[in-house]
């Protein structure tokens, strides 16, 4: 074995206990309701925290860089729900919501 | 109709709150075990005002009494919609849902909001939360009467539970980013280090 430094050990750690501390957020957010879903949806909600803290928050947003993880979790989720019969309860919830997009989309300033 | 009001604060920025926000049903939140899951449909920023617009489905389970369950045929589960918008000029979120189960019985619709204490702007939250519940079912006034009761009842608690669950989930944040800062900064000085020995 190669004789290691002090220094390198330190190293060591701080990068295996950077990587829990990563693993340690991604189980911070909720399941979905189709469990296929969970993989992509943890990663997605992820990348939208991250996205949201760091640029959204702070004006800097220029474009949605989590887009292509939705489109994937989203078509999982489309799946489940159809099967599930949920699409059309969300149509009708929708068509219900339009007072709220009207009044919150476009605050007095 | 029955109406359920608080007004209340975090002690907390309203940058914590309003990231906080989208994991206040994760693990950390030991306090409310009847949300089992929380998907998002859709995510837009609105190109005119910067608006981001979230609608979320959450599904919760159920726990209504024997008496109130022969009323809604026994399902076990209950969905929720919910759509936010985040005005981050104006520092506001505003947090719409109903109910979308039952809803030919009951109808639950819920706004919150959350923007900086005007006491305290940088360092505390207003949170002002507002249900409207009714009975939509025909027949008995003495039943109407029973069902907006029990729910406006039973949203008092879960509205209860939510702010203890929401205080943990803030409070765990602000740990867990701290730490992560801290590693960052560490790794960052060992590579100085190296560097500096290289």
């Amino acid at each position: 074995m190669l004789p290691t430094t002090s220094h390198s050990a330190i190293l060591i750690d701080d990068a295996t206990a950077l990587e829990n501390t990563l693993a340690f957020n991604f189980i911070d957010m909720s399941a979905s309701l189709a469990p296929e879903c969970n993989e992509v949806k943890e990663k997605y909600d992820n990348c939208f925290l991250k996205w949201y803290s760091e640029k959204f928050l702070r004006g800097t947003a220029t474009s949605d860089e989590c887009e292509p993880l939705f489109k994937q979790y989203e078509q999982c989720l489309t799946k489940a729900l159809r099967s599930r019969g949920i699409d059309n309860m969300i149509k009708e919830a929708r068509e219900d919501n339009r007072e709220n997009d009207a009044e919150h989309m476009r605050p007095k300033r | 109709m029955k109406i359920f009001q608080q007004n209340s604060e975090f002690d907390y920025s309203w940058e914590e709150v309003s990231t906080s926000n989208w994991r206040k049903y994760g693990p950390w939140n030991e306090k409310t075990p009847h949300v089992i899951a929380v998907d998002t449909l859709s995510r837009t920023i609105d190109p005119e005002t910067g608006i981001l617009r979230t609608e979320r489905l959450i599904t919760c389970k159920q726990s209504a009494p024997k008496w109130l369950n022969q009323f809604l045929g026994g399902q076990d589960t209950s969905l929720v919609y919910e759509t936010s918008y985040v005005d981050a000029k104006e520092k506001k979120v505003t947090l719409c849902s109903m109910n979308m189960t039952w809803n030919d019985l009951l109808s639950v619709r819920e706004t919150c909001t959350y923007q900086p204490s005007s006491s305290a702007p940088d360092a505390r939250t207003a949170f002002n939360q507002r249900a409207e519940i009714t009975a939509l079912c025909g027949g008995w006034q003495k039943i109407k009467n029973s069902i907006e009761q029990f729910t406006v009842e039973r949203f008092q608690q879960n509205a209860a539970k939510g702010r203890e669950g929401f205080e943990m989930v803030l409070e765990m944040s602000r740990k867990v980013f701290a730490e992560q800062r801290e590693m960052i900064r560490m790794q960052q000085e060992s590579k100085i280090l190296r560097e500096a020995r290289i």
